[in-house]
């Protein structure tokens, strides 16, 4: 019960942050038959919480990543790389600080600083589980998902 | 020190975050706020903000609190060190949202509290609370309604 209420609530603050900072709408998925391809290019935000003892995982595919930059950014033109990794980090960082407030008040549980990297698919067959989300999310089509690691999920 | 805030009553503006896209996102929420800002100074980190301080003059300042090399809550410390720097209004723009958190920024003297991920009103709203309503004459002042960021 306890891990359905944790992840419950990591939902809702991806629904949040999604609509207020990216004006997107993610859906959860709930069966294969919705996940979205898993993307050959992605961005890996992360971040560790509560004196390192959890890990914060953001992945998103590289075109979802661009779109969440110039939704930001309000840009209609290009977005450089620079600026679409940072973009993708503060919503790792805004994700967890908006998580732990909902968790617990936000009082007890430290937030680190996050980091970004751009990643490159390794296994090329689908069904090779390469991503470990606990919750995933289509975004019209596009791969995103979440994981968090060391609390009891 | 360059003083140049007294020209035409134009502010300058400090941002603080690690994060150049908060940064642009911000100035941009001022920009479209209608505020006459002369200068916009921005910083990575506390240190170095500080060492903007150092040889400008800032209005205001809006900072994250965490941040590498030097956090928000240090570099504020620093600034109230200063009897010239301390009577700058320092607005905190933050994931950092506790009730706990919130209530000692006040009680350290921060103007402010702005949570991410915000809404262009809730700036424009904390800058107005600061500085004053804006003159509202620029007819090229678009309207907030309906941005996030």
């Amino acid at each position: 019960m306890e891990q359905e209420k944790t992840l419950q609530v990591l939902k809702e603050v991806i629904f949040s942050v999604f609509e207020t900072m990216f004006f997107l709408f993610p859906e959860a998925v709930e069966s294969e038959k919705d996940r979205p391809v898993n993307p050959d290019e992605y961005f890996r935000a992360f971040l560790y919480l509560n004196d390192n003892k959890w890990l914060l995982i953001l992945r998103g595919s590289e075109k979802l990543a661009d779109t969440m930059a110039k939704n930001f950014l309000g840009q209609e033109g290009p977005v450089d790389e620079a600026e679409v990794a940072d973009v993708f980090r503060e919503a790792v960082n805004v994700i967890a600080g908006n998580f732990l407030l909902k968790l617990d008040g936000g009082d007890r549980v430290s937030l680190g600083v996050p980091e970004v990297e751009k990643c490159r698919r390794f296994h090329r067959e689908e069904t090779v589980r390469e991503f470990d989300g606990d919750l995933v999310f289509n975004l019209g089509g596009e791969f995103c998902e979440v994981s968090i690691k060391g609390i009891d999920v | 020190m360059n003083l140049t805030s007294g020209e035409a009553m134009a502010y300058n503006v400090l941002i603080v975050d690690d994060s150049p896209s908060i940064r642009s996102a911000v100035k941009k929420i001022i920009e479209i706020s209608g505020f006459d800002v002369g200068e916009y100074f921005e910083a990575a980190n506390g240190k170095d903000a500080l060492s903007v301080l150092e040889d400008n003059w800032a209005d205001v300042i809006l900072t994250d609190i965490h941040m590498p090399v030097m956090d928000g809550i240090s570099f504020f410390k620093e600034v109230l060190k200063d009897p010239l720097l301390s009577s700058i209004p320092v607005v905190f723009v933050t994931t950092e949202g506790s009730e706990g958190g919130i209530e000692e920024s006040y009680k350290m003297g921060a103007k402010g509290y702005i949570k991410k991920p915000f809404k262009p009103e809730e700036i424009r709203k904390v800058l107005v609370e600061v500085l004053g309503e804006p003159d509202g004459t620029r007819e090229d002042t678009p309207s907030l309604e309906g941005s996030d960021f």
